[in-house]
């Protein structure tokens, strides 16, 4: 895997600028399919904008953007989900007050006749999705319920869940957003597996994190943004985790 | 988390989280659990408050309860059918007053519909007589077709709410109070300023207000009593109430108000379209504000500008009374009734309290009773409203972030 297997987005010379403010100046940004993509860059480097055109939040001021060899415009949040363009962030993904298998099935609700939602069907395939996945907590021997709240769950166990949602509805694009900031070590490991789970499956994956540690332990590609625009793309193993550190802060160019 | 809510008891109604939660250690807890539902600490304190105003109306110590059981330890059906007839109106107003609420959202709005709703079902069912200064009502319609024309209306008037909250991005709590006054306006343009009153004769002509809003004996006969008092429309409430809670907990719909309000962030990514629940919500507060306008007409034969007075202020108590959250995605419909019920209560016991003054002695010395008997004099019924929902929002918020 690598640069040369198909492209999940190609972002070609993707520009935003707010009133005078220019947040993104020309950005070329390849997410392969099959790959975990780390987005670095220190706060205001312009990630978090780019992620907000490529999920239709913000629209560009310049530039196109390729999906799946496409060219798209993707002018809302609706657009990026009807393309398999799937979020996780931190505590945004879920709703707490309701449970697991409610989360799971939002907004694709399955009903039986009258329209009356089938819960124990949504429950029963939420168990078997999440099983698959080898999330094990959630299954008949494990310790928790779909049924329950996902305000019940763990940072770690919510972020599974909402990892798990994207993987089983067919996502192609999965986008992590600082998804281990508040997690424990264990409950980190867990959710940088799953990011493996999600890659083998051949989704292409962007991964955002300040936790350059994490960054490096799971990611197979980098591309690097400062002031924003690019720096540089580089493979696994082209930099150290220091090398990427510096160039984060700009101690080091390229 | 802020803890606001366990597993609750069983599935079924009264869950205020749709769907949830097993409890982890089954057997373990049934008082937990209870607590856990929603509606559960609400009727709590209704239960509470029926002992507290039976044990305060006890003439002697022990010789009976007075309230709800008279003298001769009978259930007291005379003030339930009171408490049950006087709780409709609000009753069936708080049903999506609730929904709203668990969406994120208030209608402040509901009390000038309900009167629109009386007048247009009112005029265009009986034919008008009054001098209306901008609508001319002829001859009159057939009943049903205004109560459709008069729902109809009262949706759309809910829908404007959702369209001008979801439009300019504002709270809709002061979105829906400038469209009260508003909307109140409209009324008096199409009443004239005028009250609307039919006559006795004109209520008889057709047997839907009778349907609608008659009381038992006009429909069974040989029965008698009390129970021949309790008006039709109390069923009518139950049956939307019924109708609500499987909207809620058991349809696409009503996942998606729960989720709009719970977190409308993940419930975007999901693709939910969050504008249209919303005016949908708002248009359903509508229509049910105008089936409480057609209940009011079916009942008095007479509707005026301020017949929905403060039912807003009313149905919100009872929502957070019943254990709706104010910052939405929790509460439940049952909760809600419990909670108008409750207000229902304390409007009839502070009422039949003030009559017993004389009797709370025993022998010369007053029993601690007459003290809370004059705070509880019935002009003071707003009062014991108010610390009622003081009471209710901290117990509810006390004991969910303990459990």
């Amino acid at each position: 895997m690598g640069p040369t297997s198909d492209l999940t987005v190609r972002m070609i010379g993707v520009a935003k600028r707010f009133g005078t403010v220019t947040a993104l100046e020309s950005v070329d940004f390849d997410v392969p399919a099959g790959c975990v993509t780390a987005l670095l860059g220190d706060n205001g480097a312009g990630k978090s904008t780019l992620i907000k055109i490529l999920t239709g939040v913000y629209p560009p001021s310049g530039g196109t953007i390729q999906f799946e060899g496409r060219e798209v415009t993707i002018g809302s949040p609706r657009d990026a989900r009807a393309l398999g363009i799937e979020t996780v962030y931190q505590d945004l993904a879920l709703v707490p007050l309701m449970s697991v298998a409610r989360n799971f099935f939002l907004g694709r609700e399955l009903t039986r006749t009258f329209g009356l939602l089938d819960l124990r069907r949504m429950e029963e395939r939420t168990r078997r999705a999440l099983g698959e996945l080898g999330i094990e907590k959630f299954s008949e021997a494990g310790n928790r319920s779909v049924a329950e709240p996902v305000g019940k769950l763990s940072g770690g166990e919510r972020q599974s869940v909402a990892i798990g949602r994207a993987v089983h509805f067919g996502a192609s694009l999965l986008i992590l957003d600082e998804p281990t900031s508040a997690l424990s070590v264990a409950e980190t490991e867990k959710v940088l597996s799953y990011t493996q789970v999600a890659k083998e499956r051949g989704l292409g994956v962007i991964f955002i994190s300040h936790n350059i540690h994490h960054v490096y332990l799971v990611s197979d590609r980098y591309t690097i943004l400062r002031h924003g625009r690019k720096v540089g793309d580089y493979a696994k193993g082209d930099l150290t985790e220091q090398e990427i550190a510096d160039i984060i802060t700009g101690e080091r160019e390229r | 988390m802020s803890a606001v809510i366990g597993p609750s008891a069983a599935k079924g109604s009264g869950n205020g989280v749709p769907g949830n939660a097993v409890p982890r250690n089954p057997g373990g807890g049934a008082l937990r659990r209870y607590l856990d539902a929603p509606a559960g600490i609400p009727a709590a304190i209704l239960v509470l408050l029926l002992s507290v105003f039976s044990v305060l109306s006890l003439p002697g110590v022990v010789q009976g309860f007075y309230f709800l059981f008279d003298v001769r330890g009978a259930f007291s059906l005379r003030t339930a059918v009171s408490i049950l007839n006087g709780s409709v109106l609000t009753g069936i107003i708080v049903l999506t007053v609730v929904m709203l609420m668990i969406n994120g959202e208030f209608d402040l709005s509901v009390g000038a519909i309900l009167a629109m709703g009386g007048y247009v079902f009112g005029t265009l069912s009986v034919g008008g007589s009054a001098p209306f200064s901008v609508i001319e009502i002829g001859a009159p319609l057939p009943p049903l077709l205004a109560l459709v024309i008069a729902l109809a209306g009262c949706a759309a008037l809910g829908a404007v709410n959702g369209v001008i909250v979801t439009t300019a991005r504002i709270p809709s709590f002061i979105a829906t109070l400038g469209t009260l006054f508003i909307f109140l306006w409209l009324v008096s343009l199409y009443s004239g300023n005028q009250s609307f009153e039919a006559t006795r004769e004109e209520m008889q002509r057709s047997s839907l207000y009778l349907l609608i809003s008659g009381r038992l004996r006009d429909f069974i006969d040989g029965i008698s009593g009390p129970l021949g008092n309790l008006r039709v429309s109390v069923f009518w409430m139950a049956a939307l109430a019924l109708a609500m809670q499987v909207v809620l907990t058991r349809t696409r719909f009503g996942n998606q108000i729960y989720a709009v309000g719970g977190n409308v962030q993940a419930a975007k990514a999901q693709g939910i379209n969050v504008r249209r629940i919303k005016i949908a919500g708002f248009a359903l507060t509508g229509a049910f504000a105008g089936i409480a306008g057609v209940v009011l007409f079916s009942q008095f034969g007479r509707v005026q500008g301020n017949s929905g007075m403060q039912q807003e202020l009313f149905a919100i108590a009872a929502a957070v009374v019943g254990g709706t959250l104010l910052t939405g995605g929790y509460g439940s419909v049952i909760g809600g009734l419990v909670g108008i019920l409750t207000i229902s209560t304390l409007r009839s016991g502070v009422v039949l309290l003030s009559t017993p003054i004389q009797n709370s002695f025993i022998g010369d010395i007053p029993v601690i009773g007459i003290y809370l008997v004059r705070l509880t004099a019935s002009d003071n019924f707003l009062t014991i409203v108010g610390l009622t929902i003081v009471g209710a929002a901290v117990l509810n918020s006390y004991v969910r972030r303990r459990l």
